[in-house]
C-alpha cells in the first residue's frame, strides 16, 4: 500500500488489539483450554510472525518465578536485626520501662531458634524411590503409600517442638494429606501418608513443610506449581516436588 | 482474588513475607508477561533486527518486577485499590510504559539505574495517569467492538486482511477477489469510519449509541 501508514495508526491499534485476544493472555498464564491451546500452536505454524508471538507469550514457568524472587530480595536491603538495638536501648532504661524491657527481651529470648534449610533426601511411593533431587516428575497412582524424608543442612535445636505437613496442589485445586511424622535426634523428618484414593490423575504439585509445631503455614497459601528452591521463614521451609498421578491400573 | 485480598497480599509481600512475595509474583507475572508481549510485537520494527524476542520478553519482565520493588518499592507502593484500578492493570500499565520507554532509547541493554529508579515511570506517570490509560484502552475496546458490529461481511473481512492479518496489497487482493482500487477504497471507507466511531464515543461514551447511518456496507 503506497499511502502514508501513519494514516492507519487507528485502524492498526484496532488490528494489534483484535489479533491478540485474551487467549494469548490464558497462554501466558497456562490457562487455555485443550481446544485453546491446539488452535493457538497451529496458528504459531502459519507464519515466522505468529511463531514469534507464540514464544512471546508462552509461560515463563517456575524457574523464572523462583528467580525473580530470589532477585527481589537480593535488591530489597534488609534491616538490621531490631534485636541489638532493643538491647542497647534496654541499658539506658530504668525502672517499669526497663521491666518491661527486660520481659520483653526474655520472650524474644526464648523464642525456638530459626531453622535451618531443609532438603528433600528421599521419597518414595508407589513401586519407585527418588533419591536427592529430580527433575522429571514423580510418577505414582491414587491410593499409592508414599514415604519422604526431610534433612536439615545444619544441626537444629528444639528438635521436639518440630511438626510436618503434605499437600498437594493443582491449580485452583488443594489435597491436605493425612501423614505420620517421626523426627530424629538431629531433625531429620520423615513423613509416611498416602495418595486419596480418588485423586484425579494428571500432574500435581506436592508440596511437604517441616516447621515448629503451631507455625506451620495454611497450604492454601503455598503456590500450586514446584519451586526449585524451597520456601522458607522463620519456623518453616516448604519443599515441593512435581508430581504425576497416572490412573489406577485395573 | 478480590480487592481485599490483593491489597493484604501486598502489604505481606512488602512486610518481607517470602511466601506472599512468591505468590505475588506467580499472579503478576503472566501480567506483565502478556503486556510486555502485547507492547513489544506492535512495535515490532522498533526492537534491533536479529533480537530473540523470547529472551526480551524474560529480560523485561524481570526488570519490571525489579523496578516495581525497587527504592523501597515506591512503584508498587503507589497502587491503590480505592482509585479502582485493579493490581493486574495498574502493573499492566506500568509494564507497557516501561517496554516504550525501553524501545524508545534504543538501548540493547539497560543499566542498573535505569532499572532501579522507576523515574520514567514517575515522569509519564505524570503525564496521564494510570486510570486515564486504561480508560482509553477500554474505549478502544469498545471501539473495535462497534467496528465490527456495523461493517458488513465484505468490510469485516478487508479489516481482517489489512489490519488483523496485516496483509500485503496483493495477497489482500488475492484473498478478497477485489482489485487494487477496491481495496484501496475500502481502507479509505474503514478510515474514515473508524474515525467517526471514535469521536462518537468520545464526545458521548454513556449515552445511547444511535443507530449507524451511511456506515460502510
Amino acid at each position: 500500500m503506497s499511502e502514508d501508514p501513519n494514516e492507519d495508526v487507528l485502524l492498526r491499534k484496532l488490528g494489534h488489539l483484535a489479533r491478540f485476544d485474551d487467549r494469548w493472555d490464558r497462554l501466558a498464564a497456562g490457562t487455555l483450554s485443550e481446544e485453546e491451546a491446539a488452535e493457538l500452536r497451529a496458528l504459531a505454524e502459519t507464519s515466522a510472525e505468529a511463531r514469534e508471538a507464540y514464544e512471546a507469550f508462552r509461560p515463563l514457568g517456575a524457574e523464572f518465578h523462583d528467580a525473580v524472587v530470589r532477585k527481589i530480595q537480593e535488591s530489597v536491603v534488609t534491616p538490621p536485626a531490631k534485636l541489638l538495638r532493643f538491647r542497647r536501648r534496654v541499658l539506658r532504661l530504668a525502672g517499669w520501662g526497663a521491666v518491661a524491657a527486660a520481659a520483653a527481651a526474655l520472650v524474644v529470648l526464648l523464642r525456638p531458634p530459626t531453622l535451618p534449610g531443609y532438603s528433600l533426601a528421599e521419597i518414595s511411593g508407589g513401586s519407585r524411590a527418588t533419591r536427592g533431587e529430580t527433575t522429571e516428575p514423580v510418577v505414582w497412582a491414587p491410593g499409592d503409600r508414599f514415604q519422604a524424608t526431610l534433612r536439615p543442612q545444619t544441626e537444629v535445636k528444639q528438635t521436639e517442638s518440630l511438626d510436618a505437613q503434605a499437600s498437594l496442589h493443582r491449580g485452583h485445586e488443594l489435597r491436605r494429606l493425612r501423614v505420620r511424622t517421626q523426627v530424629d535426634e538431629r531433625g531429620a523428618v520423615r513423613l509416611d501418608g498416602s495418595l486419596d484414593r480418588d485423586l484425579p490423575p494428571g500432574d500435581w504439585t506436592l508440596w511437604v513443610v517441616v516447621g515448629r509445631r503451631g507455625a506451620l503455614p495454611d497450604p492454601a497459601g503455598l503456590p500450586s506449581t514446584a519451586s526449585a528452591a524451597p520456601l522458607r521463614a522463620r519456623n518453616w521451609v516448604a519443599v515441593s516436588l512435581a508430581l504425576r498421578i497416572h490412573p489406577e491400573p485395573p | 482474588m478480590g480487592a481485599e485480598d490483593t491489597v493484604g497480599l501486598v502489604g505481606e509481600a512488602l512486610a518481607g513475607d517470602q511466601l506472599a512475595l512468591t505468590r505475588l509474583v506467580a499472579i503478576l507475572t503472566p501480567v506483565v508477561q502478556a503486556r510486555v508481549a502485547r507492547t513489544l510485537l506492535a512495535r515490532r520494527p522498533w526492537l534491533a533486527g536479529g533480537r530473540d524476542i523470547r529472551q526480551e520478553v524474560e529480560d523485561l519482565t524481570q526488570e519490571i518486577f525489579l523496578a516495581l520493588f525497587s527504592r523501597s518499592a515506591h512503584v508498587l507502593r503507589s497502587w491503590q485499590a480505592e482509585r479502582g484500578l485493579s493490581l493486574e492493570n495498574f502493573v499492566g500499565l506500568v509494564s507497557e510504559r516501561h517496554v516504550v520507554s525501553f524501545l524508545r532509547s534504543g538501548k540493547r541493554t539497560r543499566s542498573k539505574e535505569d532499572l532501579a529508579t522507576g523515574e520514567e515511570l514517575e515522569a509519564t506517570a505524570a503525564e496521564s495517569g494510570p486510570e486515564e490509560e486504561a480508560a482509553s484502552r477500554e474505549q478502544l475496546q469498545l471501539l473495535l467492538e462497534r467496528l465490527r458490529q456495523s461493517l458488513s461481511p465484505l468490510g469485516r473481512q478487508v479489516f481482517e486482511l489489512l489490519f488483523v492479518q496485516e496483509l500485503s496489497l496483493p495477497e489482500a487482493m488475492a484473498a478478497s477477489g477485489l482489485s487494487a482500487d477496491a481495496v484501496y477504497a475500502w481502507r479509505s471507507r474503514l478510515r474514515r469510519h473508524a474515525r467517526e466511531l471514535l469521536a462518537e464515543l468520545s464526545s458521548s461514551s454513556s449515552a445511547p449509541r444511535k443507530p449507524e447511518e451511511g456506515a460502510p456496507g
